[in-house]
Parts: C-alpha cells; structure tokens; sequence
C-alpha cells in the first residue's frame, strides 16, 4: 500500500474529498490486515472503521517524516489489537469456520502456499495470530510488536515460533510439506 | 548438538530470528543432519508464503467503504448531540471503550469509598445518640 505525499497533505489540510481517496485507496489494505488479527469479518469491518475515525482525528499530529502507510498499518493493528484483547476479556470466541472471499490463486506454488496459510492463519489462538501477521507478513520487528501488545520481546518470540510450527503442521497436512516431528512439550 | 535439542530452534532459524552464535550452531548442525534439514525447509517454505500473503488483500464486506465515509463525513456534526463535551462523541466513546479496566476500577473504589465513608457517618451518628446524658 502506497499513499502519495500530496493526497496525505491535502488530507492534512483538511479536505473532505482528499480523506475520501484516502479511505478508497487505502480500506482494503487496512480491513485486510484487521480481519488477518481479528480473525472474523463483522469484527475486522467495525474495527476498521474505528481505525478511519482514529485516522480523521489523528492526521493533524501524523508528522510527515514518518511513512504515511507505516502509521497507518500502526493505527490499525493498534486497534485490532486492542480490540482482541477486550474481546478476550468478554470471552466473545472467533469463528475460524468462516472464511473470507480470498482472490483465486493464480496457480504457482507460493501462491497456493499463501492461500493455504491465509486459511491456516484464522485456525490460530488470536495471540499467535497477532504476532505472526504482524512480524510474517507485514514484516514488524520482535521489539515493536512487544511494544505494541505490552509484552516482552521473549514473550513474542515463542508465540511466533509456535505459531510457525503450527503452520508448517497445516501445510504438512495439506502434503504441502514434510511433517515437522512433534515434541514431548507443545503449546 | 542432537537433533531434539535443535529442533525447538528451527522456526526461529527460518525466520533469522536467533542470536547469531546460535543460528550458527543451527547451521552447522542442519550441514549434516537430512531430517533436519527437511523441517528447517518445511519451516522456510511457511515463511517465504507468509511474506506474499501481504500481497493478497481480503474482500471487505459490501458497504464499508460507504460507513467509513459516513462515519468520518462531518465529526462536527457529532457534535451537536453532546454540545458540551469539549471533544467528538465517538472520541468519548472510545476512550470509554478504550479503558474500560481503569473506569470498571475506579466506580469500584469510589463505591467502597462511598460506603465506607456512610458506615463512618453512621457510626459517629449512632455514638452521639447513644451517648448519656448527663445533668
């Protein structure tokens, strides 16, 4: 995702058509990586609009050193996260049944990796989901995802490894892969 | 190194996530080792998919776009139902939402505070009434 300069000044300065590009250019990519945390399409489409208002109101103190898309993805995992941590206080469990519409794999073998792993990806506990969506795919480091979750950089660090053991499993059971050997101790 | 003690280091050796000194025993251990090898292979393999799902966005449901744009279209207009909170309702309602823990835990102290300042007035109330009177 890739927001021009001018389009994020002109949101800045306050044009209501300009923070409407904005929202068409850039809600797909935002509500992709909502629904990648939260794990459910209802919840990933409010927090998404949730990260929008946070977005209008916060604009004014976004300072233009820092890349537009890399504090947009900030705000918005920063909303997911905050909402899977209220949801798991109220006990509201996801649905890793329900899958979204995902674009047809055009056929070559990553590609139908990522497919299989976007599916395996909703089968994780939200806290293993959390970090490897955020270090895997959108590429964070150790450090900002402790930061961003209030936890330990070791902390993140076994969930991340468990998780990618977990997803290493699913391919294997896909016949995607060999099977990792299991473990006397696993999460 | 044997294999079960090497193995709890793959997923973090595909991800180049170890200490270098121990990523290198790793290296080392998986230059001769097949079964390794093949896990620390399988482990990458998740890796290389994770990094193109980025790549592929979700469909969002039909008509967010259109609440979002509602939503943000006038934060002025919000306004106009709580004239006199000096910031937009929906910021109201999420920092509400937001530290729900903090405001759950201070009604809770207020209301033990509440109560016990009661049980004191009561108690001083029923001293004096209690007391003798003396001519």
């Amino acid at each position: 995702m890739q927001v021009p300069q001018q389009l994020v000044e002109s949101v800045r300065r306050g044009e209501p058509e300009a923070f409407e590009e904005l929202v068409r250019q850039t809600h797909r990519s935002v509500y992709s990586l909502v629904y990648r945390i939260v794990g459910n399409a209802e919840d990933a489409a409010d927090v998404t609009q949730d990260v929008y208002l946070r977005v209008w109101r916060g604009l004014r103190g976004f300072r233009g050193d820092a890349n537009f898309s890399t504090w947009l993805y900030r705000v918005a995992a920063n909303a997911a996260l905050t909402y899977v941590k209220r949801r798991a206080r109220g006990g509201v469990a996801t649905d890793p049944a329900e899958m979204p519409d995902l674009p047809a794999s055009d056929g070559t073998e990553e590609r139908a990796d990522a497919e299989l792993l976007e599916r395996a990806l909703a089968t994780l506990p939200v806290s293993q989901r959390a970090v490897v969506v955020l270090k895997d795919v959108y590429g964070w480091t150790c450090e900002e995802i402790g930061k961003q979750m209030g936890t330990t950089e070791g902390a993140v660090k076994v969930r991340l490894f468990r998780a990618r053991q977990r997803l290493a499993d699913e391919l294997a059971s896909a016949g995607v892969v060999v099977p990792l050997k299991k473990r006397k101790k696993t999460s | 190194m044997r294999c079960d003690q090497i193995r709890p280091y793959l997923p973090g050796f595909a991800g180049g996530d170890l200490r270098p000194d121990t990523a290198e025993v790793v290296s080392e251990h998986l230059a001769g080792c097949k079964a390794c090898s093949s896990e620390a292979a399988s482990l990458a393999r998740v890796r290389a998919g994770l990094a193109l799902v980025a790549k592929r966005e979700i469909e969002p449901p039909a008509g967010l776009l259109e609440d979002i744009l509602e939503r943000t279209a006038d934060p002025a207009r919000r306004r106009v139902l709580a004239p006199l909170l000096p910031i937009p309702i929906d910021e109201v309602a999420r920092l509400v939402s937001d530290h729900r823990d903090t405001i759950a835990s201070a009604a809770g102290v207020a209301v033990v505070a509440a109560g016990a300042a009661y049980a004191l007035w009561r108690a001083v109330r029923g001293t004096r009434t209690a007391q003798p009177v003396t001519s």
